[in-house]
């Protein structure tokens, strides 16, 4: 069959995609291109369990994000300092306005737990429906509109500007939500 | 005051978890004049109100709600794209073409 050496000529037009939702799942550029790496590798061995008319993006989403999982169960104690690397790469580059704003909104992603993220990632950025994002979270599609509610609502709990005079009843809720997330 | 602050408590309350709150809490008080009406609203989001966190929360949230959910759609969009918009490292041209190699030499 003609088609079968097709595919893989779509890998490469596909990079920029992994590379960002390996970027928004690990948030280490290295571990991310590392992550990216692995899924090409595997998805060219198992190229023959593609099937042809399906997502692609959506199959290697899925090899992906099992790559990543079986690392950071491997490593878990590695993932907390995304964070500092995802702020110093960010200072090195863009200057424009926003680039505040930006960091913070970084920051707070990046305190979400793992599943929480990848699901706003995949519906909120990526572009795929929650049907899709299920099947590569191997999940109900409600647990996916549930992680990106919980997800949705402490982003915007964590990004709520409190006003200079609100301090003082402001703080209290703060240390409230950090002590119970 | 200490009657109406409670009263003005009491609407609060209803229109915390509410999405028709509002209306509700007006019916729970219907004499309020439009003055006090004001006061309502000063004394709800005045520091000096001693009122529990999570109802400073609920209220924050209503009014906040949705310009905040459009600027963390838009940033989302942004952490995404950032990457995604970045030219593709050579390690992965050069990965492909070396896998296509292999794949040449075996068949």
């Amino acid at each position: 069959m003609s088609g079968a050496a097709d595919p893989r000529q779509e890998l490469l037009t596909l990079v920029p995609k992994l590379r960002a939702f390996a970027m928004s799942l690990c948030g280490k550029p290295d571990r991310a291109d590392d992550l990216v790496q692995e899924t090409l590798m595997k998805a060219w061995a198992k190229m023959s369990s593609f099937q042809p008319g399906t997502s692609m993006i959506a199959w290697l989403y899925t090899i992906l994000r099992n790559e990543f999982y079986t690392e950071y169960r491997r490593h878990r104690r590695e993932v907390p300092d995304a964070d500092g690397v995802f702020a110093a790469r960010l200072t090195t580059r863009a200057t424009q306005d926003g680039q505040l704003e930006f960091q913070d909104f970084r920051a707070a992603l990046f305190s979400l737990p793992a599943d929480q993220r990848e699901a706003l990632v995949l519906i909120g950025a990526s572009g795929l429906s929650y049907e899709e994002a299920a099947r590569i979270c191997g999940c109900p599609v409600g647990t996916v509109k549930s992680r990106v509610n919980r997800g949705r609502a402490k982003l915007a709990e964590l990004l709520t500007p409190s006003a200079p005079d609100e301090k003082e009843t402001a703080q209290p809720a703060w240390r409230a939500a950090a002590a119970a997330g | 005051m200490k009657e109406l602050r409670a009263t003005l408590q009491h609407g609060r309350d209803l229109s915390g978890g509410n999405p028709g709150g509002d209306t509700m809490g007006e019916r729970k008080v219907p004499r309020l004049d439009r003055k006090k009406k004001t006061m309502l609203t000063s004394v709800s989001t005045s520091p000096a109100d001693t009122s529990p966190a999570p109802q400073g929360k609920g209220r924050g949230k209503r009014g906040l709600e949705r310009p905040l959910q459009a600027h963390i759609g838009r940033q989302l969009q942004a952490v995404y794209n950032q990457v995604l918009e970045e030219k593709v490292p050579d390690r992965f041209i050069q990965l492909l073409r070396e896998l296509e190699a292999k794949q040449d030499d075996k068949s």
